[in-house]
């Protein structure tokens, strides 16, 4: 009883950093500042290549893959499952604390398909999003339920949660699916206690909102603008960040001609009311799909001689943005990949130069593909370099416009797409390092498919990450050279933490591959059509000394 | 499983015909292991949350299913009674799917629906809206059912859909003195589930049966949260639920 009222004691006090992790991973993205980053550095360069299996966990929920970032707290690890399982595990030893299973009923629709990218734990309480769009809250010793809300009818909608919830202050705060439907997005907030909602940002404005001008006649009302993902926040500036997605129909923007605010947009929000501090819309009026889903990496550095605070998101479009977090400035935006024609380049005030948009009935071949410069899996940034590490993806696709009339809760695409490879080469991705403010490359690594996991950065100077093929590897984080791998069984499309207990490190990866691109795949390379499904946690760390 | 309470119709006359219903379904169904209390299950399948036509509930009850353990209800009960017990499974009914008409959602958006109707059912559910009627209402598989079918019980006036009699709603007091309008749903093993009423959408919350007491009557003002429509709103809406009833 002691052991859990120090953690709960202790906890806000983690919140409250930006920067590095060191025993516990409390958050989504390591700390509320994303950089999944961590301070330990017992495993390091010197003895990576002697790390060993300490436990592995089988889910037994295979399909869709295991795909969460697993929080660790004082020894406990809490990892969720594609159909909202949750376990919880004795983080030493891999031994079962709790499970919980969420009872989806038999109707539940999912236009991707199932997974869960985790869940947050505060207050006592473990929150997760489920596939029919409620969130439930947990009591974190004992792993029974405490609380469930329905976030609207998920039969409606077409919409799910599969982002992992964010914890700031007393409030949960919960994305949704669904920006590839007609439907208009919002970000939740709930009362941790007594999961009543405390307030809602609906990312496309009403009637007589400011931005709703952007939205001729009812296309406000079908307009996407998910938030998928998870956001970040500054306890200091007491803002939440959330990059929201790309607006619906997807490729066909003839009926909804303006900017289409905020869909694509970085928005900031006062945390304790939900209202809009500032915005940074990074593609108005997107018709390729190029959703600001990902990370809200929050780093403070001298631009022009001046230290200011930055926050530093990657897109689907190939493009990493730098704004200034207190303001919303635009600072900063550069490729992450090699093969991009949507657009020639980006202006000093963030203007897209030479948009090169899909036509009405006619393929067009346009980079990168809506698979992403890069996908969701995130990047880490260590200030030990001072380097971002992000994946990039280099492939192509013929793309077609369609008209199409909304109907509420359906995919609304409005075109069709195709994946091709780049010109002059094959389909590839690459692993590389970067100044996060000018995205100069110091070193990458290459591979012959696509990187679909996220990245985990130490003070050992590793980085860690898997690949589709089911290797587990450690980079130099200085250098880019490959220093350990191991077999998992199965891809990579989930994101390892590290954490220690004890005085032993430990790095845990989720091993399972799924999701949309990785289903469709085989569409560039055939040997993916069948690839092997799985669901298990590897822990690994260093052999006990003799 | 022990259902305790559900969902009780809210309107005048068509309420006691729930109520009326409620009490043979007890007296009835819900005795020797067969459909439980509040029709949770028991030997017998369960009532509550399934989707039935009341053309079938009908039928089963008056006529029984043959070769099973399900009894023929006609003599037993009266025409009035077994309607009444039919009135009462389809208002426990979580998911009231299919129109009263026995139609696939489908089937009836090819009937002809009178404008106002589809303006009424649009309104029901509103997506833009915050809050909505779907949000804790189902009807032709959309929505969440927490409260009533609308459908089934009858409601008569737009005044009955802002302020509905709503008995079943209650104070619940935690042993925190935290106290909330609340809708009892389950209770098992000595963990009781209820709906915290105070804003939409509900919060099913379970906390433990010694930490929970009741008040009545309730402090909950149902018309807060029809607040978004207007009367002739709510007058489309209503015209909805009665193309939705058994003709």
């Amino acid at each position: 009883m002691m052991r859990w009222a120090a953690i709960i004691a202790a906890a806000p006090l983690a919140w409250a950093q930006l920067g590095g992790t060191r025993d516990d991973w409390p958050h989504y993205g390591g700390l509320y500042s994303a950089w999944r980053y961590s301070e330990l550095d017992q495993i390091n360069q010197s003895n990576v290549k002697r790390l060993k299996v300490a436990w592995a966990f089988q889910t037994g929920d295979y399909d869709g893959g295991l795909q969460a970032t697993p929080i660790v707290l004082d020894g406990v690890l809490y990892l969720s499952t594609a159909h909202n399982w949750v376990f919880a595990l004795d983080a030493a030893t891999g031994k079962v604390l709790w499970e919980y299973r969420y009872s989806l009923p038999s109707d539940v629709t999912t236009i991707y398909g199932p997974w869960n990218r985790g869940v947050a734990v505060g207050h006592g309480r473990v929150f997760m999003g489920t596939l029919d769009n409620h969130v439930v809250a947990l009591d974190q010793r004992t792993g029974r339920e405490l609380w469930r809300v329905n976030v609207e009818d998920a039969r409606q909608c077409g919409c799910n949660i599969t982002g992992a919830p964010l914890v700031v202050k007393d409030k949960v705060i919960v994305g949704v699916t669904a920006g590839d439907s007609a439907h208009r997005g919002y970000l939740t907030a709930f009362d941790v206690y007594t999961g009543r909602l405390a307030w809602r940002f609906w990312t496309i404005p009403g009637p007589g909102e400011p931005g709703n001008e952007t939205w001729p006649g009812d296309s406000w009302k079908y307009g996407g603008g998910s938030t998928w993902m998870t956001g970040s926040y500054d306890a200091e500036l007491n803002l939440v960040y959330w990059a929201v997605g790309n607006p619906a129909a997807d490729f066909y923007g003839g009926d909804r001609r303006g900017d289409n605010l905020y869909t694509d947009s970085i928005v900031a929000l006062d945390a304790d009311t939900g209202k809009l501090k500032w915005y940074y819309q990074q593609i108005p009026h997107d018709v390729w799909d190029f959703d600001s889903a990902y990370e809200c990496l929050l780093v403070d550095l001298p631009v022009d001689g001046r230290l200011r605070k930055l926050l530093l998101n990657p897109s689907k479009s190939g493009f990493t943005f730098v704004v200034d977090r207190e303001t919303g400035e635009f600072l900063r935006a550069w490729p992450l990949v090699k093969h991009y024609n949507w657009i020639q380049g980006i202006g000093p005030k963030g203007e897209l130069i030479g948009r090169n948009e899909p036509e009405l009935e006619k393929p067009k071949f346009l980079c990168p593909s809506i698979g992403g410069g890069r996908s969701w899996n995130h990047g880490a940034y260590s200030p030990r370099t001072g380097w971002y590490y992000s994946v990039g993806l280099e492939w192509c696709q013929e793309v077609m416009a369609v008209k199409e009339e909304p109907v509420e809760g359906r995919p609304f695409f409005g075109g069709t797409f195709k994946w091709k490879h780049p010109p002059g080469e094959p389909a590839h991705s690459h692993l590389a390092a970067y100044d996060p403010l000018t995205g100069k490359r110091f070193w990458s690594y290459r591979y012959k498919y696509m990187l679909l996991a996220s990245i985990l950065a130490t003070a050992g100077d590793l980085l860690f990450t898997g690949d589709p093929e089911g290797e587990f590897f450690a980079l130099d984080a200085r250098t880019g050279e490959k220093l350990w791998s191991f077999q998992t069984g199965s891809g990579h499309r989930g994101s390892p933490v590290t954490y220690r207990v004890n005085g032993r490190q430990f790095i845990a990866t989720p091993s399972g591959f799924g999701s949309a691109l990785a289903g469709s795949l085989g569409e560039i390379w055939p040997e993916f059509e069948n690839y092997r499904k799985g669901s298990t946690l590897f822990v690994f760390t260093l052999p006990e000394e003799n | 499983m022990l259902w305790l309470a559900l969902l009780v119709a809210q309107a005048g006359a068509p309420a006691d015909e729930v109520a009326r219903g409620e009490k043979i379904f007890a007296a009835s169904c819900a005795v020797g292991y067969c459909h439980g209390a509040g029709g949770s299950a028991g030997r017998a399948p369960r009532i509550q949350g399934r989707s039935f036509t009341p053309e079938y509930l009908l039928k089963v009850t008056r006529d029984g299913i043959p070769g099973t353990a399900m009894p023929a209800w006609r003599g037993q009960l009266s025409e009035e009674e077994l309607r009444a017990v039919v009135a009462y499974m389809l208002s426990i009914s979580a998911h009231p799917a299919a129109l009263p008409s026995g139609e696939t959602r489908q089937e009836a958006a090819a009937r002809p629906m009178p404008a106002r109707v589809k303006t009424g059912r649009e309104l029901f559910f509103d997506a833009v809206r915050g809050t909505r009627c779907g949000t804790c209402h189902a009807l032709e598989n959309w929505g969440v059912a927490v409260g009533p079918n609308l459908a089934a019980v009858r409601v008569r006036s737009i005044e009955e859909l802002r302020r509905p009699p709503a008995r079943s709603v209650k104070t619940a007091r935690l042993a925190s003195s935290e106290e909330f309008p609340a809708l009892l749903v389950e209770q098992k093993d000595g963990w009781v589930r209820v709906y915290d009423l105070t804003v939409a959408p509900p919060v099913l919350r379970t906390v433990a049966a010694n930490e929970l007491g009741w008040r009545e009557p309730a402090r909950w003002d149902h018309a807060a949260f029809v607040r978004s429509y207007t009367d002739a709103e709510l007058q489309a809406v209503l015209d909805y639920l009665r193309w939705l009833e058994p003709r």
